[in-house]
């Protein structure tokens, strides 16, 4: 039974072409022979391998396997006779009687010679008819005669002196012969033969019904947007039902798309863009009896739908993918849209258990979404699955176009596609156990070997600060017999120019200019001080080999086991957004603190209670997992993170030439940024970083806009819309461009959820559930729920104020005034007993006679500008990120001076250079 | 940097407890020799770490065995010095009491069962052509072959001097694989049994479909006859389903082969 579960197909993938393929056995893909070219593809039964497909003349067309019993179906017809005195049974009837060979209604007339298989699908099974001796599980004698007073009446197998006729049944089994083919669906009248599809979806293969068959429910969408079903759908008629029917849809609704899911679910897409949920669906009630629509997301209209066993998703018209949220049977419809990642997709599909699949609209390839479960319904990232074609066509190149998982039933693990991670955890235990076998008791033994000292060099071009230019040094780091400590010293030719210890070492980082030149930087208390790290260049090569032997000669140094959750300050470097945690930090100099550098590139960060959350440049989430803690996944984990640039293209009318660049004096630049203030030009965009790769090429946006992308308007700055009308003189196009950045990061994808902010309650204890407040990124909310590792209602009102960050205009404190000079707070942070603010215009603003009992405080004192970031914590600490004393780079900063009735502080010190900080997971 | 680097470190820094005797054979009669322990790092091979073996036994040794290519057995078995020590420990003495007791020879060379391997030299051509045979197996263009001279040297003093961070600041550069192409061509690996030679096949780390393969399928291959064996790489009894690709990136050895030992149950 295992392995004919293991070669069933688990979901049917549609080529370009018109070529239909089944995905079975992990990934191999197998071909379904077909004469005809398919557009659509529905897979409605996986254990008897049924798929529907619309064919290219537009007809609905099955495809059932060549099952291991043949599908057979038994054509019946009735033989009726009357009782007359003189002839006694025969077949004079009165003019008012049905025929003597009739349907069991006795409506229609079939002589026995006419009657034929259903269609061109069957051919007769057995030879000839034979007489029905069954009767409502009684055997009658080999006549097969019932006997009633008259037609229609309750036949009896007993003949009595009133029994005025009888009747026989007769039966011919047939069998359906067109196994392993696309085979049309019959027509009953003209009408239907003039129906023409564009959609199919079947399912339901999960409902129970009254009459414990296994129907399968089979929607279709017509040319003309109208949405019909076909009933009967079941092994007896080898699938093909017997009419289409159609469902009546809301006034002046035409659908687009129809999807089916294996139990109660029904969705579709309306022209408009908007979706549709068939309700009342139930066991006795198999199609439902009325619509309800649901909104598509906020800026997208919907392309298609997808419904799984007990979730929905969507796919809007510009590729992207879409989540609905709180699907219940309560509440069919569920309650909003989420965003899923920055991927695009073709087409979308559920499979019966809930595995979610898509094609991505770049590569048109199969990805599957990994980590969906019950509880994290979101999934956590799409991964690429490499099919192989056994029937070796050389179809491989072809595009798909169109996938169906919705009856498949697939088994993640099985596929291999996310193994599990069982064979680690033993290593692991086992290699701990081959230390205490062989090595315990034993270490005070002599070593065989012992560490001597060796030396490792290179020329590589360090940064001079008072030449102020780049020279040629050779590098040196040497360790001492019997180790750990290492010196570092930079030699141009004879002379030593500078000479550390690894010890004295505070940091190792990987730096990226715009022009993608990579820097090795090393700081040092002195160095930090000075606010001029040791700046090594070199070819890329050789600065990544350098900064992975130092990072290592500097962790070793350090002893660095594994890295503890909790009680780190966290950081991102300025440029790469490389994050940093702190080692040993020293309560009372901040420069000589030490900080582990980890892969990465993040915008915000944010750390407390030992969880550790950091946010893209689009806005992911990803979640420090932590390192080396054994656990880490098998493949190499890889965070990315895109970032979208773009410019606009101005053009003027006039009367000559039309629209041209050729604009008005006081018009803006022919390229320009939205507000047309500053000129700009596609060159004008560079990488952030030599680790960003360009994904696509310039584009223009056409959203809203005519076929080239244009919005036109009566004049800048205007209201832009899509058609020319005969009052515009000016147009613009948007134009963008999508950047990419990729490494192999020790981060988690988190919620799919989009934010721009976060913010974690500090000073949890383990185990207990943590608060954590997100402001979601979508334009039309602006602060989201509580998201956390499990719901909890958390203490709301503290950690409101505590939390909110992100976008928040002095209007959101409605309860506390503007600070006097009426400037905008954009930031806010709150310690045990301290509340600090950041306005619009960087400057730092303290709450005064703030307490527990007088939450207001009475008013803000502006306190230091240039700062960009504030994080506070539990110790009424404060960091900061400062635009920098030299005006260079952002850099950390922390209070000082500050005394227990006195929070406000006297002065900074400054640390490495960091654009964003998390100081909130420092414990009491 | 690699992933679950930890166990990169782990395994370097394995160390079997060896207590050395001098044969009865080698003894001058003066005085009986004092044993000798020491820890033996997994990693390395005899010949490089057998000096100070050699100093403290010339004492005690006759005249004529003073100067002779020393060799070494663990319990009657003449032990292969070309194998790495964690091999030799792991083949014979696996379920041995700790120390590992090994006798130490100079006079009556089994010619025939050991190769002469004794100098450093030899054994680094030994060492280095091992791992040219394995970077050969990885990768189709030979990482090898485009290093300098200096990273040749860098691995083999890294080995000879138990510096972790030296030796895997180039080795690094042999296992890496890049996101495109995420598996090895081949699996640079060999079977030992005792008293047999070993076994190298040609594995790949996929197979056809895209499906990676795992040490079941490894052992699949060397032994067709699905018998219940116990597995042991790096002292570890590892879990047939750990996959090949992993195992070749964090429990090779030093010359890039996983040495697999394999006990019949």
């Amino acid at each position: 039974m295992a392995s004919a579960m293991s070669d069933t197909s688990k979901l049917y993938i549609l080529s370009s072409k018109g070529k239909v393929f089944a995905l079975k056995n992990g990934n191999h893909l197998e071909r379904l022979e077909s004469a005809i070219e398919i557009k659509r593809i529905a897979f409605a039964n996986q254990s008897r391998d049924v798929v529907y497909g619309i064919g290219s003349d537009l007809k609905v067309c099955v495809w059932v396997a060549e099952p291991e019993v043949p599908v057979r179906q038994v054509v019946e017809l009735y033989q009726n006779e009357r009782w007359t005195p003189t002839r006694g049974y025969s077949d004079l009837l009165l003019p008012t009687d049905r025929h003597h060979w009739s349907d069991e209604s006795g409506r229609y007339h079939r002589p026995r010679e006419e009657v034929e298989v259903p269609s061109a699908h069957w051919q007769w099974d057995s030879a000839n008819w034979e007489i029905d001796e069954n009767f409502d599980g009684q055997l009658l004698g080999p006549d097969g005669w019932t006997y009633a007073i008259d037609f229609p009446a309750t036949y009896s197998p007993d003949k009595r002196w009133n029994s005025m006729v009888r009747r026989r049944r007769w039966i011919r089994t047939c069998r359906y012969r067109s196994t392993n083919r696309f085979a049309d669906l019959p027509c009953r009248d003209q009408s239907e033969a003039d129906l023409a599809f564009i959609d199919i979806a079947a399912g339901g293969c999960d409902l129970s019904y009254p009459d414990g068959l296994t129907h399968v429910s089979v929607w279709a969408v017509s040319v003309l947007g109208q949405v019909y079903i076909r009933p009967v759908c079941s092994r007896t008629t080898a699938y093909h039902g017997m009419l289409w029917m159609r469902v009546d849809l809301p006034e002046g609704m035409e659908v687009s798309q129809i999807a089916c899911g294996s139990s109660e679910g029904v969705w579709a897409v309306t022209a408009t863009g908007w979706a549709l949920v068939r309700t009342g669906i139930s066991r006795d009630c198999q199609y439902g009896s009325g619509w309800s629509t649901v909104e598509p997301p906020f800026d997208a209209l919907l392309l298609q739908v997808t419904v799984g066993p007990d979730s929905v998703w969507a796919l809007g018209k510009d590729g992207s993918v879409w989540f609905r949220q709180n699907i219940k049977k309560s509440c069919p419809a569920g309650t909003g849209w989420v965003a899923i990642s920055s991927f695009l997709a073709t087409c979308l599909t559920v499979s019966r258990n809930g595995e979610v699949f898509a094609l991505g609209s770049a590569d048109r390839q199969l990805y599957w979404r990994s980590g969906v479960s019950l509880e994290d319904p979101h999934g956590r990232a799409w991964k690429k699955l490499s099919l192989v074609d056994k029937s070796g066509e050389g179809d491989n190149r072809d595009l798909w176009i169109w996938i169906s998982a919705t009856a498949g039933f697939l088994d993640s693990r099985s596929a291999s596609w996310e193994g599990s991670e069982e064979w680690k955890d033993e290593v692991i235990t086992q290699l701990s156990s081959r230390f205490s076998k062989e090595m315990q008791g034993f270490s005070t033994l002599n070593r065989a070997i012992s560490r001597t000292g060796w030396k490792n060099s290179a020329v590589l071009k360090v940064w001079s600060g008072k030449q102020a230019a780049w020279e040629d040094c050779k590098v040196e780091v040497g360790c001492d017999e019997d180790d750990e400590q290492a010196t570092l010293l930079t030699a141009d030719g004879e002379k030593v120019h500078i000479s550390m210890l690894i010890s004295e070492v505070t940091a190792v980082q990987l730096h990226e200019d715009p022009q993608g030149s990579q820097e090795l930087w090393i700081y040092t208390a002195f160095l930090t001080r000075a606010a001029s790290p040791l700046r090594m260049s070199g070819s890329r090569n050789d600065i990544e080999t350098w900064y992975t032997f130092l990072t290592e000669c500097y962790w070793s140094d350090l002893d660095v086991k594994d890295l503890p959750k909790t009680d780190r300050v966290w950081i991102l470097a300025p440029l790469t957004g490389c994050p940093s945690l702190s080692h040993g930090l020293t309560a009372d100099a901040l420069p000589s603190s030490k900080w582990l550098t980890l892969a990465g590139h993040f915008q915000t960060i944010e750390s407390a209670s030992g969880i550790t959350w950091a946010l893209g440049h689009d806005n992911s989430v990803w979640v420090w997992v932590g390192c080396y803690e054994g656990k880490s996944g098998t493949e190499r984990r890889v965070q990315t993170d895109t970032r979208t640039v773009e410019l606009y293209e101005n053009q003027r009318w006039n009367p000559v030439g039309g629209f041209s660049s050729s604009l008005l004096p006081s018009d803006r630049y022919a390229w320009s940024d939205d507000a047309g203030r500053v000129s700009l030009t596609k060159d004008s965009f560079q990488l952030p970083s030599g680790s960003w790769r360009w994904e696509s090429d310039w584009v223009p946006d056409y959203n809203q806009a005519d076929d080239d992308g244009w919005r036109y308007s009566f004049d800048f700055p205007g209201a832009y819309h899509g058609q020319k009308l005969a009052t515009d003189c000016v147009r613009r196009r948007r134009w963008y461009r999508t950047m990419k950045v990729e490494s192999a990061a020790p981060w988690l994808p988190g919620p799919a959820t989009k934010l721009k902010g976060i913010s974690i309650c500090p000073g949890v204890a383990t185990g207990e559930i943590v608060p954590l407040w997100g402001v979601n990124s979508g334009r039309k909310r602006g602060v989201a729920g509580p998201s956390n590792d499990s719901e909890s209602a958390s203490d709301g009102t503290a950690y409101v104020r505590n939390g909110t960050k992100g976008k928040m205009d002095g209007l959101y404190w409605f309860q506390v005034e503007k600070p006097n000079n009426g400037a905008f707070l954009a930031h806010v942070t709150v310690g045990s007993s301290v509340v600090w603010a950041l306005s619009q215009d960087n400057i730092l603003y303290f709450r005064q006679n703030f307490s527990a009992a007088f939450p207001e405080g009475t008013d803000w004192i502006e306190v230091a500008g240039d700062i960009t970031q504030i994080s506070a914590n539990h110790r009424d600490e404060l960091y900061a990120i400062s635009s920098g004393p030299q005006q260079s780079l952002p850099v950390l900063a922390r209070r000082t001076g500050q005394r227990y009735d006195d929070k406000i502080g006297s002065g900074w010190e400054f640390g490495i250079f960091a654009k964003n900080v998390s100081a909130r997971g420092l414990q009491v | 940097m690699s992933d679950d680097r930890e166990i990169l470190r782990e395994l370097w820094n394995g160390q079997v407890p060896v207590h050395f005797v001098l044969s009865s054979d080698e003894t001058s009669n003066m005085e009986a020799p004092q044993p000798y322990f020491v820890l033996v790092p997994r990693q390395t091979y005899f010949p490089l770490c057998l000096d100070k073996v050699n100093r403290h036994f010339q004492k005690y040794t006759t005249q004529t065995a003073a100067g002779q290519e020393i060799w070494l057995d663990f319990d009657g078995t003449p032990l292969r010095m070309h194998y790495p020590v964690g091999v030799l420990f792991d083949l014979f003495a696996h379920d041995a009491l700790l120390p590992w007791t090994i006798t130490v020879h100079y006079s009556a060379f089994p010619e025939d069962e050991l190769i002469h391997l004794a100098s450093r030299d030899a054994m680094e051509s030994y060492f280095m052509s091992t791992l040219k045979e394995a970077d050969a197996l990885k990768h189709k263009v030979t990482i090898v072959s485009t290093m300098q001279k200096k990273d040749h040297k860098q691995l083999w003093t890294g080995l000879l001097n138990d510096r972790f961070d030296q030796f895997w600041a180039i080795n690094r550069k042999l296992m890496e694989v890049s996101s495109e192409n995420p598996y090895f061509r081949y699996i640079p690996f060999r079977v030992y049994q005792a008293d047999k030679s070993f076994i190298q096949k040609l594995v790949k780390p996929v197979d056809e479909e895209g499906r990676r393969q795992t040490l079941a399928d490894l052992l699949l291959q060397v032994f067709p006859d699905h018998q219940n064996r116990k597995v042991v790489i790096q002292g570890v009894k590892m879990s047939p389903q750990t996959p090949l690709q992993w195992l070749s990136e964090h429990f090779s050895y030093p010359d890039n082969f996983i040495h697999i030992c394999v006990h019949e149950k």
